[in-house]
């Protein structure tokens, strides 16, 4: 009797022994290579299908809605607080270092742009390199492709120039790496650790995306800006060629006419209409002026969340005005708009509150930035007046002052203000300011104005003296100087990829 | 066998039956010559001992001893009597009187305790690698919510940090150091043969002991998952021939230290003027204490009830307890109910069935925010940062907190605490084993066992759309998300041991498979019309980003086997090898083999030894092994994974067909595999002068190498920068020692055990992006403090170096260390360790007549402790209310002082680095045992009134409110940061065991 027991517990127990499990499981709630499609040392980038392509352009649109931070913040503070339009607004080594010059790698802001930025061309590099294999086998219709790789290329374009701009140069990145095996590391590794390429490259490659997007990129339409379209490439040539390392102010000026000939493209004749908030419906005054080339645009449920970082959202008049506002314009702003009798655009830029706080201005009488004021106001990221007013800019360089005039005071007179006479800027350089001055007026806190300083050199001369004359600014750290016009390459950047290498000056 | 069955069942019938039998089995041997012996059975405290079994040697012929440790029995002539009860060592004496006073002494030699290893035991004597063991005699005295609290300062090599004074939080454990920078360095927990990763749900009460598993060679039967090390707890069991009743209740007083001060009103409108920012109106006058608003006196209060009995066939243990304490912070609280049955059945003589059941409930209430500013909600600053001047309530606005402070950036206590009143953390933990043990025949045993760990986890978090501000602006918030996971474990393991002659063998080998099934739904909900009702149905948004369910398996297979040599108790020799599968990393990498060998020599035994009796016991151990590590970074970790990120598809322009993109999150590692960890360990034990004095020594070298790490790559090559990677290499290297003294025995009785560890880590080598930052400090700074790259300790903070204050400008002087002429990014260096150099405890305990005493002293030197919390009371950056340090602030040119000037160039900088050593009354214990014939009338064996005080005081040049801290807690790349996080506090303990 026991020993039946005996030995059938024996036969259990070694049963028991060798039990096992499996050990494949495949994640149940989220998509991974399995899915997708793995990324092999032949694949140039991971897109299974039309609709992973599809996906992938909805990504690089939706990060142009989110890109908050990098996108529009961050620049307004580069742009306006580091420049004579604005301080910083509060406390803090996020911000005070824009507004007294003494940002240096150590620059959380700047950390974040660069890793975000580089960020964005790899989601660009993964549509656009992963839409061709496509093709080949026939997962996509050739108009698809076409149009979704040029969008793809002025989206990475956008993103390149914003870094050629802020830091000079960066590491040209158009392919994507190989996955890391211990088989490939020594071939692999320096591509995941590239150095920075020449500012000339990075135009060139910058050029060369939006040149090829001109064919393919979609039509300009009047219902919806906020596509990447041929006129937003254009838009962007012209832009890119008014900058210093490859400075063409006839293609300037070239692509500056393409913009203007868009059908239906023009000057809104109403100024409030491309920042206006209407109370009645609880919605922005206007989306796809005709005004606008770009816009990032927001709804109820799914508004923008960086307003209440400037000022009031007027959605929700109270959220968050406890915390003081960053980007406060600067009282010689104030004073530029004044003494043009520039009212029209002074009250869309800039609006008076009382708040809590007094850090620049009396509690009872504070000026915050107007230009974003509810959550679901658009984020206008290119417009026509901007491209005017840069075509003023190379008709001036080329010594073509009444074509310049004539452009300015086409802005001059939508925005009310008085005209220019041609007998106060008979010279270049008075042409010149006048230009800048209006598109300072014009553009403030739309991240333009500290570019503007740049492309024509002129940070040491502006802006050494303003902290003299602008009593609110708190005290200069370091003078402006040949090295200021390029950002510091962040430290995080630096530790991260030893081959990069610092800005000098830092 | 049937016969040892029935001596042993005669000690287990209740003593009326017991005298019946006593009395037919004097008449059956009446023709024997017999005598009648009596006498007293002593503990070695001169205290009667009650119960005892007395038997005639080698007979079935027994007594047990009365209430006064009395007993009398029949014997024959020139026989023996053997005593013997529970807790004691069995003494024979022979019968050469009519009355024997005999003392029994206590079982607690240490060379006899038996350890728990992996899937087996061994007696102290004969371990040839370093185990630690925690005596958890007083843990029931201390106002204990997790076991774990109760190991810190009594093991050598484990450093044990309670990094935060939240209630029911659980201490961070380390042993022998940090092995990993981003995967898990928690130790894995070992309760009745179950691996774990979480015991909070289990009562200190219920713990019968610990050991602590700190080399390879011992832990690596637990191969992959003991890198970390391996913490056996064996819960308490039913045993034979006890039969009890027990009750153990204690109530603590909990209060927090007080020495930071918050500037008065006149003082703090001084410090705004020189800082300029903020605007006072001149009518402002001291208001509120914010302290008083904020702390309170805690209390703990802990109830437990064990009923156990047994006999030679049946044994049960149950138990169930309530703990609760209320937090020094307000609304902050934690609850837990706990039950457990253990029963043992030795059913046929072969087979002996075994099944444990514990079930636990337990909840956190009001969690502070910790970690940020008083501009986020951070609590404990905000009771410093909040201007004196402000009223509680807002006067204009009834029901809602006072918002109004002139523009600073700030949340008062009392709104902070509001903030997170209604949140709750509810957890149910059910642990369910069923074990049977078979007996093929002496030597050889089966066992085989099946266990379900489950849990469910709720949380809801809800803030009111009306009290504060953030409430307001969201129209109130709720998130509710609910978890459930099932681990199933199945464990087969066969025991072999045999003796031939002087040879002596142990083998094992067993197999072991567990799999996890996990499962999450979550909801986030806003826009409430007021705060009357909380559940989501009452919330007007259901948030559509916010909101799904997710789940995840992963499962392990493992085999093992151990064969353990001694010959003649001098030569030791052990093997172990584990062979691990994980279902976490990469196909063709998944399993991993884990061998060790560990030896050891006991010197005492030999020949020449033999005239050094003052030697009782002398042990050369040595051992080497590999142990590995796979846990803590996700499930799929090998796999490129990709993130759903919702379209919107209402409101204008928006697609209403739109579907969810996929965007890439992570890289593809097809090489993943197992962080491996190799430790050489060399040990030596000495006991000596009749086992008073006992001594353990050792010294490991522990490298980790294929490190499991989350490689940040530069942005912009690859569609994600994040890759599980197996990425660097870490070593730990240290001495231990320890010693436990029987100072003095006897009446009086005095015990020290004292032991202290020494530990140096490096990370050695980043196999890929060489730098990582961490701890971004306040928002004024926003600059990392924390630079983990190769050549330094983990987490090394990195700043600047602070020359003092300049008596011309006011202004901190920084060291320009490059010497290029300007302060910049590039005059940061390294400035910090929040390793520290050594950590140690001493145990003094005394008893004389039943009054116990035992002290325990603790403490940690030549650690740094970075603190945020003093950038924000004396960083003098805006309007925040300051602490009075910053009176001593430099106000005039020429005037020399250690404070800088108001709105000074602040800075992560040595200036607020501190010495973080310590050396604290941990816990003082007084107990009483009350023994006399009432009690014993009333069938009471056991009454112990008893107190204890905790944390009673520290001697520390640390300015912050305690140097035991660590916001990150189980952060391996960040330690020592101290950023407003909730402080330990001083208890004072009153409790009662009773035993029937």
């Amino acid at each position: 009797m026991k020993s039946k027991y005996i030995k059938l517990t024996i036969v259990c127990a070694f049963s028991g022994l060798f039990t096992a499990c499996t050990l494949n499981y495949d994640p149940v709630s989220a998509p991974t290579e399995l899915t997708q499609g793995k990324q092999t040392d032949t694949t140039t980038a991971v897109l299974k299908d039309s609709a992973a392509a599809s996906s992938q352009r909805t990504v690089l649109y939706q990060s142009l809605k989110d890109g908050q931070e990098y996108g529009y913040e961050d620049l307004l503070l580069l742009a306006d607080a580091h420049s004579d339009n604005a301080y910083g607004g509060t406390t803090g080594a996020e911000v005070v270092p824009f507004e007294t010059n003494s940002i240096d790698a150590s620059s959380s802001v700047l950390s974040r742009d660069w890793d975000s930025y580089m960020t964005n061309i790899s989601q660009a590099n993964v549509l656009i390199n992963g839409i061709d294999p496509l093709l080949t086998e026939g997962k996509i219709t050739q108009a698809d492709h076409d149009q979704w790789k040029a969008e793809g290329k002025i989206y990475r374009a956008m993103m390149m120039f914003e870094m050629a701009r802020i830091w000079g140069s960066f590491p040209i990145i158009t392919t994507i790496a190989k996955t890391i095996t211990s088989g490939n590391i020594k071939q692999v590794y320096p591509t995941y650790y590239p150095p920075k390429s020449t500012a000339k490259e990075c135009y060139t490659q910058i050029i060369s995306d939006l040149t090829d997007a001109l064919n393919y990129a979609p039509n300009f339409s009047q219902t919806n800006k906020t596509l990447l379209s041929k006129t937003v490439a254009e838009a962007l040539l012209a832009k890119v060629y008014a900058e210093k390392p490859i400075q063409d102010y006839s293609k300037v000026i070239q692509y500056a006419d393409m913009v203007r000939a868009t059908p239906g493209l023009q000057l809104d004749s109403n100024y409030s209409d491309l920042f206006g908030y209407n109370a009645a419906t609880k919605d922005c005054q206007a989306r796809n002026t005709p005004e606008s080339i770009l816009e990032y645009q927001y709804t109820s449920g799914n508004g923008n969340w960086v307003t209440w970082m400037f000022g009031r959202q007027l959605d929700n008049y109270d959220y968050y005005f406890t915390w003081a506002k960053w980007v406060t314009p600067s009282r010689d702003l104030i004073n530029a708009f004044d003494q043009e009798g520039d009212t029209v655009r002074k009250n869309q830029s800039l609006v008076y509150y009382s708040c809590s706080w007094s850090n620049y201005y009396p509690a009872n009488h504070y000026p915050f930035m107007y230009k974003i004021r509810s959550s679901v106001n658009s984020i206008i990221k290119l417009r026509l007046a901007d491209i005017l007013l840069l075509e003023a800019e190379a008709y001036t360089s080329q010594g073509n002052l009444s074509g310049a005039l004539a452009l300015v005071n086409q802005i001059r007179e939508r925005a009310k203000v008085v005209d220019l006479a041609s007998s106060d800027v008979s010279t270049k350089s008075s042409m010149l300011n006048a230009v800048l001055n209006e598109r300072r007026l014009e553009l403030c806190f739309e991240g333009q104005r500290w570019f503007d300083l740049c492309r024509n050199g002129l940070v040491e001369s502006a802006m050494n003296s303003v902290y003299g004359k602008d009593s609110g600014r708190l005290s200069q750290i370091n003078k402006f100087n040949s090295n200021s016009y390029l950002m510091p390459i962040p430290q995080t950047a630096l530790d991260e990829n030893s081959n990069l290498t610092q800005n000098p000056g830092y | 066998m049937k016969n040892k069955r029935n001596s042993k069942l005669w000690v287990f019938l209740n003593p009326l039956f017991l005298l019946l039998l006593m009395s037919i089995m004097s008449t059956t041997s009446v023709f024997a010559q017999t005598k009648t012996v009596s006498g007293e059975v002593f503990d070695s405290s001169n205290q009667p001992v009650i119960g005892a079994s007395v038997f005639e040697k080698g007979t079935t012929n027994g007594t047990v001893t009365d209430m006064d440790g009395k007993f009398s029995i029949k014997v024959k002539q020139n026989s023996s009597l053997q005593i013997s009860f529970v807790g004691f060592q069995t003494k024979v004496v022979t019968v050469n009187s009519d009355y024997l006073k005999i003392t029994l002494k206590d079982n607690s030699e240490l060379l006899n305790e038996v350890l728990v290893i992996g899937y087996g035991s061994v007696k102290r004597k004969d371990v040839t690698t370093a185990v630690s063991s925690v005596s958890t005699k007083d843990l029931e005295e201390r106002p204990i919510v997790t076991a774990m609290q109760g190991v810190e300062g009594k093991a050598a090599g484990v450093s044990v940090m309670q990094a935060n004074g939240q209630p029911g939080s659980t201490p961070t454990v380390r042993v022998r150091g940090t092995t990993s920078l981003n995967g898990s360095n928690d130790p894995l927990y070992v309760v009745d043969g179950v691996p774990m990763t979480d015991i909070s749900y289990l009562s200190a009460d219920d713990i019968e002991n610990m050991q602590i598993l700190k080399d390879a060679s011992s832990a690596a039967i637990y191969g992959s998952r003991a890198a970390n090390g391996v913490i056996m707890i064996t819960t308490k069991q039913g045993q034979k021939g006890v039969s009890k009743i027990s009750f153990n209740a204690h109530y603590s007083f909990n209060k927090v230290k007080d020495n930071i001060k918050p500037l008065n009103t006149a003082q703090y409108e001084a410090l705004q003027k020189e800082i300029g920012l903020v605007n006072l109106p001149d009518t402002l006058k001291d208001e509120t204490n914010w302290r008083d608003q904020t702390f309170r006196t805690g209390y703990e209060q802990n109830y437990q009830v064990a009923v156990t009995n047994g006999n030679d066939h049946l044994k049960y243990y149950l138990s169930g307890g309530y703990t609760g304490e209320n937090g020094v912070v307000k609304t902050s609280s934690y609850q837990r109910y706990n039950f457990k049955l253990s029963v043992d059945n030795q059913i046929r003589s072969w087979l002996d069935i075994n099944a444990n059941v514990a079930y636990s409930d337990y909840t956190n209430k009001g969690n502070i925010i910790s970690g940020q500013g008083a501009n986020r909600g951070g609590l404990i600053l905000a009771v410093v940062n909040t201007p004196t001047y402000a009223p509680v309530w807002d006067p204009k606005n009834p029901g809602q907190y006072n918002t109004n402070f002139y523009g600073v950036n700030i949340t008062s206590p009392a709104e902070n605490i509001a903030r997170t009143k209604d949140n709750k953390t509810s957890n149910n933990r059910l642990l369910a084993t069923g074990k049977a043990i078979i007996t093929f025949f002496p030597g050889l045993k089966f066992s085989s066992s099946l266990t379900l760990d489950r849990t469910y986890s709720n949380t809801f978090n809800f803030e009111d759309p009306l009290l504060t501000e953030d409430g307001r602006n969201n129209k109130g918030t709720g998130y509710d998300s609910r978890s459930i996971g099932s681990v199933l474990i199945f464990d087969n393991v066969l025991n072999y041991t045999k003796s031939l002659g002087k040879n002596n063998i142990d083998a094992m080998a067993g197999s072991s498979w567990t799999n996890s099934k996990w499962s999450q739904s979550y909801i986030n909900a806003s826009d409430y019309a007021n705060g009357d009702f909380q559940t989501l149905n009452a919330a007007n948004k259901i948030s559509w980003t916010g909101t799904g369910t997710t789940a995840s398996n992963w499962a392990i297979n493992s085999y093992f086997a151990r064969v353990a040599y001694n010959y003649d108790n001098k030569y030791m020799l052990t093997g172990n090898i584990r062979a691990d599968g994980s279902s976490k990393l990469a196909p063709g990498h998944r399993w991993g083999y884990f061998p060790s060998f560990s030896g050891a020599w006991r010197i005492s035994s030999e020949n020449f030894m033999k005239s050094f009796n003052w030697i009782d016991d002398l042990k050369l151990r040595g051992g080497w092994g590999q142990t590995g590590n796979q846990s803590g970074l996700g499930d799929y970790g090998y796999l490129a994974q990709y993130n759903i990120n919702r379209i919107q598809w209402f409101g204008t322009g928006s697609d209403a067909n739109a579907v969810p993109t996929f965007s890439q999150s992570t890289l593809s590692n097809p090489d993943l595999t197992w962080e491996t960890t190799s430790q050489t360990d060399l040990g030596l034990d000495l006991t000596v002068l009749k086992n008073r004095l006992t001594f353990y020594m050792d010294y490991y070298y522990k490298k980790t190498t294929n490190m499991l790490m989350t490689v940040t790559l530069p942005a912009g090559s690859a569609p994600a920068n994040s890759l599980v990677y197996n990425g660097g290499d870490m070593v730990n290297k240290g001495w231990e020692f320890s010693v436990n003294s029987k100072n003095l025995t006897g009446i009086f009785n005095w015990n020290t055990d004292f032991n202290i560890s020494f530990n140096r880590n490096k990370l050695m080598k980043l196999y890929l992006t060489q730098v990582y930052y961490d701890a971004m400090t306040t928002d004024d700074v926003h600059d990392y403090v924390v630079r983990n790259a190769p050549g330094h300790p983990l987490g090394a903070f990195y700043g600047y170096i602070s020359d003092g204050v300049d008596p011309e400008t006011g202004n901190l002087k920084y060291r320009d260390v490059n010497k290029d002429g300007i302060i910049s990014a590039s005059d940061r260096t390294y400035i910090g360790n929040p390793n520290p150099k050594f950590t140690y405890g001493m145990t003094n305990s005394f008893s004389y007549k039943g009054l116990n005493l035992s002290i325990l002293l603790q403490g940690s030197y030549g650690n740094d402790i970075y603190n945020v919390s003093r950038m924000e009371t004396e960083g003098m950056y805006d309007g925040k209310n300051q602490s009075t340090r910053v009176l001593n602030r430099w106000e005039i040119p020429g005037q020399i002082t250690n404070v800088p000037k108001a709105n000074f160039n602040i800075k992560n900088s040595t200036y607020f680095l501190e010495n973080g050593s310590y050396l604290r009354v941990k816990d003082i214990s007084l107990s009483y045992n009350v023994s006399n014939q009432t009690l014993n009338k009333w069938g009471i064996s056991r009454l112990q009134p008893y107190m204890s005080c905790s944390n009673l005081f520290t001697i520390t040049k640390y300015k912050g409110m305690d140097p035991e801290v660590n916001q990150y807690g189980d952060s391996g790349s960040v330690q020592g940061i101290d950023y407003g996080t909730y402080p330990l506090c001083k208890s004072l303990v009153f409790g009662l065991n009773i035993e029937f």
